[in-house]
């Protein structure tokens, strides 16, 4: 009877320890997972945070939770498994009673783009492993990466310049205010005349020069084929990517100077079929969203350039238009030609080493990689 | 910890544990064939066999071996061993020869009680020692795992029933006892890290180990868990005594079964015998020889007894409390050592902050607001005058609508009370009775009727029940 009654209190101590922390182990037991912010740069390091809350007495002796992200969002080291585009991070925990954990995670944005972790899965059990159980918990922590920022006057050479001893560095992005526009303030000149941002610039006070500065807006067009004649998918990633990121400095810069700006890309985002024209505007909130259109982008070209550039043709004016295209070819040349009549300044930017000169029309610049990457 | 040491600690509790089990066997075995005697001395000498097995295992077993390279260099040696393919064998066939040391011993002991002896602890010291080797290569949590437990458990169960059912075997009883407790805390112990290596690494293909602090928690929580068990273990009498109502329920379901069927097939059945009646404890014999006088003397000792368990039984509950209190405290303690913020924990590439948390703030209100139902409720069935009762059911009153969130203020009258809660439907009725009746017996120096304090106490009772007011 007392051997019985020794293996039924075993047997029952056994059950009912895992009865209680399989059932109870996830009562009042909450979890948060979030970044740090939800925008950054290629390249910027942030924290991924994770918060446990365990609002009971019984503590739970061990919670495992799996994290699925993007692999270009690099953390966890050794703790994470890569497969294809996926990053699975297992990061364990211990809740005693009445804690609550809070756990940061060191994350780079390998890449650009817009990222979404849904859900991630809670694995929770008893102390002898008799049996665990497990949940999926919605996250939905989303994550902006804009594409990086690069020195334009580095990365491009001037065509007109490839002959020589030095490479000789010219403005991509001329600065109305200083090249035309304002000129130092003297004891004569009224203080409504003073011109507070170029004075801030220059460090000292700057009055408009003339009241007929003309100020142009930006904007940029993307070419997403890295090939004349690709259809849909882009092959070369690489050029296009450097495209994306030169579109980005452009938007950069058209920021840092107050100008109004445009993007214009015959590519498409996520959830969104048709190409890629934006309304002209400026102020911090607009380049962003177009700082985030790019970071969206897929890698595939929705309309063949030389059509889009056409159509574009027509509703840009008085703008400095950036041509960013991996080619360039007589009907590109021709319409950006039509665009430079219309009032525009046109300046090619293309992301390869080398162009026919003599293809390029009279009165628009071209720029060719030739610096650093 | 480091890993090495963790996996080396780890593999001799589980060779403890197995330990625990098979050598109780043997000592049944033993003393069934030859005999009781030399208890202490063969333990003491079969650990010291369990310690050498696991030790050759663990050190002369090996991969590399610098011993072995430089005796491969030998071009004769090399050819019968095939380069380093043969370390491996050579060390393990050195590993199998040491068991020759222990014979030899054994059979040195046992040289004087006979032949039959002498081989039977021959035989089982090699056998013994050759497992031990074998076992301690073994990756930790593949002996002791849990389909082995139960196993386990039901052997070490029926040493224990060898030792309580025949008398020879009783000295052994305690002993049996002991090793039944080591197999189980040392298998509670492997299956818990075992699973935190399964879930943790085994399941996962990354190389991170598990953090230290998990691992050394649960090794307390299942230590815990194991005391709990002893605990529980110490109480089996309850066990017994369940066992026991059982039987004879079942006894007598049998019965009645058994006459119902004698009843509808009255040939060919047998009558069961019946029920074992309850056997009632019989009273003590008194041993005066005056039959009055000891009947005064067993009724001055029972209210001696009595009045003195009177006495003493408050400090012995308050006493009780408070260890009760210490205990839970410890414990706390213990499943949440530093409660205080912890210092941030780092690690290579996250880094944790750790803080306590404060208790539900509702729940303690619950806790709270049962309390005083319950208090309320206790105070009342021991008030007998209607003007206390009347007085002490609107202070329940008010108690109840203050702990539900509405402000109150000692400056308040009976009317402005009842205004602050007129917005309430379910109670309104009920407040404005009480009230009334508050005010006559308060103020009017009325003794309220038997029916009004009924009345108005089961109100009371049904105000308990709204949740919110």
């Amino acid at each position: 009877m007392e051997v019985i009654a020794l293996i039924a209190i075993v047997f029952i101590a056994i059950g009912l320890q895992r009865h209680i922390f399989n059932r109870y182990g996830a009562y009042k037991l909450e979890y948060l997972c979030t970044f740090s912010a939800s925008e950054a740069y290629e390249g910027q390091e942030l924290c991924l945070v994770e918060t446990l809350y365990n609002r009971k007495l019984l503590p739970v002796p061990w919670l495992k939770v799996d994290i699925h992200s993007s692999k270009w969002l690099d953390f966890a080291g050794t703790r994470s498994v890569i497969t294809q585009e996926d990053r699975r991070v297992t990061s364990s925990f211990l809740l005693k009673s009445h804690q609550k954990i809070t756990r940061h995670w060191k994350v780079i944005c390998l890449k650009r783009g817009v990222f979404t972790t849904k859900n991630v899965t809670l694995i929770w059990g008893d102390l002898l492993g008799m049996g665990s159980s497990s949940e999926a918990v919605e996250v939905n922590a989303v994550l902006v990466v804009y594409p990086g920022i690069i020195d334009l006057n580095s990365v491009f050479i001037p065509v007109n310049c490839l002959q020589g001893d030095a490479v000789i560095k010219r403005w991509i992005m001329d600065d109305p205010f200083i090249v035309s526009g304002t000129r130092e303030y003297t004891e004569a000149d009224s203080m409504n005349r003073i011109h507070w941002q170029s004075s801030a610039r220059q460090g000292r006070l700057m009055v408009r020069k003339n009241d007929f500065t003309c100020r142009m807006g930006i904007t940029a067009i993307l070419n997403m084929q890295s090939g004349e004649f690709e259809h849909d998918t882009v092959l070369d990633k690489g050029k296009i990517e450097l495209g994306i990121k030169t579109a980005a400095t452009l938007l950069d810069s058209a920021l840092k100077m107050g100008m109004t700006a445009r993007l214009a890309v015959n590519g498409c985002i996520e959830g969104d079929e048709g190409t890629v024209f934006t309304k002209e505007a400026g102020g911090r909130e607009h380049i962003f969203q177009l700082l985030k259109l790019l970071a969206g982008l897929r890698l595939e070209n929705k309309k063949d350039f030389e059509s889009f550039l056409a159509e574009s043709s027509d509703v840009i004016m008085n703008n400095q238009i950036f041509i960013i295209t991996c080619y360039i070819n007589e009907e590109i040349c021709r319409i950006s030609d039509i665009m430079r009549r219309n009032g525009n300044r046109v300046l090619f930017l293309v992301l390869d080493e080398w162009i026919q000169e003599d293809i390029v029309p009279r009165g628009v610049d071209a720029y060719i990689l030739g610096g650093e990457r | 910890m480091q890993n090495r040491v963790r996996s080396t600690l780890l593999r001799l509790a589980e060779l403890t544990g197995l330990y625990s089990l098979v050598y109780p066997g043997f000592m049944l075995l033993r003393h069934a064939v030859f005999g009781a005697g030399g208890v202490v001395a063969e333990l003491i000498f079969s650990l010291c066999v369990f310690f050498a097995g696991v030790f050759a295992g663990r050190y002369i077993i090996r991969d590399k071996c610098a011993f072995a390279q430089r005796l491969l260099k030998n071009p004769l040696i090399d050819f019968i061993w095939e380069g380093n393919a043969g370390i491996r064998a050579a060390t393990t066939i050195a590993a199998y020869s040491t068991s020759v040391v222990p014979v030899c011993v054994v059979s040195a002991l046992y040289w004087n009680a006979g032949a039959a002896r002498t081989i039977f602890a021959c035989v089982f010291t090699l056998l013994f020692y050759c497992t031990c080797i074998k076992l301690s290569n073994y990756e930790p949590g593949s002996i002791l795992s849990r389909a082995s437990f139960y196993p386990g458990l039901i052997l070490t169960a029926f040493y224990i029933f060898i030792c309580t059912y025949f008398k020879s075997y009783a000295l052994y009883g305690t002993l049996l006892f002991i090793f039944a407790l080591i197999f189980m805390m040392m298998s509670f112990i492997v299956q818990n890290q075992s699973e935190l290596d399964y879930v943790f690494i085994k399941k996962t293909s990354h190389s991170a180990p598990v953090p230290d602090k998990i691992r050394s928690y649960n090794l307390a929580a299942v230590l815990l868990f194991f005391a709990a068990v002893i605990l529980l273990i110490n109480l089996k009498g309850i066990v017994v005594s369940i066992i026991k109502a059982l039987q004879q329920v079942i006894g007598w379901v049998a019965s009645a079964v058994s006459d119902f069927l004698s009843m509808i097939m009255p040939y060919g059945t047998q009558h069961q015998d019946p029920a074992q009646q309850m056997q009632y404890p019989a009273f003590p014999e008194s041993e005066a020889q005056n039959p009055i006088w000891g009947l005064i003397t067993d009724i001055v000792q029972y209210f001696v007894l009595l009045y003195i368990i009177y006495k003493i039984s408050p400090h012995m509950f308050s006493a009780l409390k408070k260890a009760a209190a210490s205990f839970s405290e410890w414990v706390k303690r213990l499943l949440k050592v530093n409660s205080q913020n912890e210092p941030q924990s780092r690690q290579d590439c996250y880094y944790d902050e750790i803080e306590p948390i404060a208790e539900d703030e509702r729940s303690t209100l619950r806790r709270a607001d049962k309390r005083l139902t319950i208090n309320i409720k206790r105070d009342l069935k021991k008030i007998k005058d209607p003007v206390r009762k009347v007085r002490y059911i609107y202070y329940a009153i008010l108690c109840t609508i203050f702990k539900k969130n509405r402000a109150l203020s000692k400056s308040d009258t009976t009317e402005e009370i009842y205004d602050k809660i007129k917005d309430c439907k379910e109670m309104v009725h009920y407040v404005r009775e009480a009230t009334e009746v508050y005010d006559r017996v308060r103020y009017g120096m009325q003794i309220p009727q038997k029916n009004e304090t009924d009345l108005l106490e089961d109100g009371l009772y049904r105000l308990f029940e709204i949740k919110k007011l």
